[in-house]
């Protein structure tokens, strides 16, 4: 427990709201608010899993997310967007998980919680 | 327009530093071939003659010479009802790097099918030298209902380790993949023979998606042969293989496309050297040609360019048609011929004039009767030209002669 989590969202409320969440249940949360300031954050930090949205100014989720696994292709993305649609864009396979946005945030967590325990299996197998 | 069956992504990124000096200044594929042709024709002809016209040419080094020779030479696709040949260098717009392999090529333009959004996607090699209808194989690929078809082609066992071979059974479904091994299974029911890998796969979109993505996660050559292939056999997907019953030639090495060069040149689309055996598939009037001798003397026959006619104005002259015979009389000069009207007593000027002198001179002309010569040119006349041969303007060879006899 203690994970370190990024979330990258242009909307700041929702980034707060989730921020609490998540800190409730023991992670620690970082925010950046557009694709080049969360690659920048990863830059400067490491991340155990990112929370990524698609329509940002600056750089959208997508090119974010092909750069993000192209620096470190063994951290989980999880897309999280507004959009059904962009489960259907090639582009986003590449990312571990496809949430879409919702008041409920349990379906969010409950998926960040599976990526962050199936990243850590295969460590304690080793 | 609706959505092509197939896109065709055509992997033509190769260094070819086996063919080292042809590729001092061009990527493999644009390495020239038998004669006017680049060895990556082989590969598009395959795919016009197929149908397929939705074709991007995935390209990485030294690729001007490629790029010019598609933009001059493959600038056969309609752009209007959504035919394209592309050419597509990284782009970079998803990672910050180079093509890493073949897999990473097309993982690198998912965009790409994304936009096409075709069932199929036909991955091709620019550098090899076959013949081959992939329609066939598009089909044979839809009939198994296969996530992956492989085209392959027969080898002896002991040069299987310098391919990738394909363990198959009966069916032709693929049950493992070994890139280069050692001591391989022979095919069923053929001994001494295993199926090699060709480098040309018809994918289902999904499954190809799936797969390199998948493989981009993980640390690999992003090879197909290497990685993708046995991933997907592995993970049971439905992999076919697809016997080409035709050999393949990889213009990898210099000493094999120099052999192949001189086949190519030796059929009938060759050069054919002057004064050696016709070669049968060639036309006789070429070699008919070929078989003329140099032209010995050259005449020119076009007369040099007078001016004739009246009144201090040039008249244009009208062009002779060199095959009419001319009058065996030649026109006396003008002076000649108004000292002689004027001895015959004719308007020194000729006879167009009119009034009282020329309806006088008519009226004597018609009492006297036909002027001695001028009867004696119509007998002349009468008798046909004289036999003298008038040779067409122009440069006349002696072969031109020898006809005119």
């Amino acid at each position: 427990v203690g994970e370190r989590i990024l979330i990258v969202d242009d909307n700041e409320r929702l980034c707060a709201i989730l921020r609490e969440e998540l800190l409730e249940d023991g992670y620690e949360v970082s925010l950046a608010h557009d694709g080049r300031a969360g690659i920048q954050a990863l830059k400067e930090d490491a991340y155990d899993l990112v929370v990524l949205d698609i329509r940002m100014p600056v750089m959208d989720g997508l090119d974010a997310l092909g750069r993000i696994l192209a620096r470190d292709r063994h951290t989980p993305v999880v897309l999280h967007t507004a959009y059904g649609s962009y489960k259907d864009d090639f582009r986003a396979w590449s990312a571990d998980a496809y949430v879409t946005k919702s008041t409920d945030t349990g379906l969010l967590k409950t998926t960040i919680r599976r990526l962050l325990d199936e990243r850590a299996a295969p460590e304690e197998d080793s | 327009v609706r959505p092509p069956d197939a896109v065709v992504m055509l992997l033509a990124g190769g260094r070819g530093e086996r063919l080292h000096p042809l590729t001092r200044d061009r990527t493999k594929p644009a390495v020239p071939f038998a004669g006017i042709y680049r060895i990556i024709d082989f590969t598009l002809s395959n795919c016009v003659n197929s149908g397929l016209r939705h074709i991007v040419v995935l390209t990485q080094y030294k690729s001007e010479s490629l790029d010019r020779h598609l933009r001059v030479g493959w600038n056969v696709f309609n752009p209007e009802v959504g035919e394209y040949i592309d050419t597509v260098p990284p782009q970079q717009r998803f990672v910050d790097r180079w093509y890493e392999g073949t897999a990473d090529a097309i993982f690198q333009n998912l965009h790409i099918l994304n936009r096409e959004r075709s069932d199929r996607v036909l991955i091709l090699s620019g550098d090899h030298v076959y013949k081959m209808d992939y329609r066939a194989m598009l089909s044979a690929h839809a009939e198994a209902g296969a996530a992956l078809t492989i085209a392959t082609f027969e080898i002896p066992i002991d040069t299987a380790n310098q391919f990738g071979v394909l363990e198959v059974d009966e069916q032709g479904l693929v049950i493992g993949f070994h890139e280069k091994p050692e001591n391989p299974e022979p095919a069923p029911g053929r001994p001494g023979m295993v199926l090699a890998n060709m480098g040309v796969y018809v994918f289902d979109t999904e499954a190809l998606v799936r797969s390199v993505v998948e493989d981009s996660r993980r640390d690999s050559a992003h090879d197909f042969g290497m990685n993708i292939i046995p991933a997907l056999v592995e993970s049971g997907a439905r992999v076919q293989s697809y016997p080409l019953r035709q050999p393949l030639r990889q213009a990898g090495r210099l000493l094999a496309r120099r052999r192949d060069h001189r086949r190519l040149l030796r059929g009938p689309h060759g050069p054919h050297p002057a004064g050696s055996a016709d070669h049968p598939a060639r036309p006789r009037l070429a070699a008919a040609h070929l078989a003329a001798p140099v032209p010995a003397r050259v005449h020119r026959t076009r007369p040099r360019r007078q001016r004739r006619g009246g009144r201090g104005l040039p008249r244009r002259r009208r062009r002779r048609d060199p095959r009419r015979q001319r009058h065996p009389i030649r026109p006396l000069a003008r002076r000649q011929r108004a000292q002689r009207r004027r001895r015959r007593g004719v308007h020194p000027a000729g006879r167009r004039q009119r009034g009282p002198w020329r309806r006088r001179q008519a009226r004597r002309h018609r009492q006297a009767g036909p002027h001695p010569r001028r009867l004696r040119s119509r007998r002349r006349s009468r008798a046909g030209p004289p036999d003298v041969l008038r040779l067409p303007s122009g440069l006349v060879t002696v072969e031109k002669l020898a006809v005119l006899g």
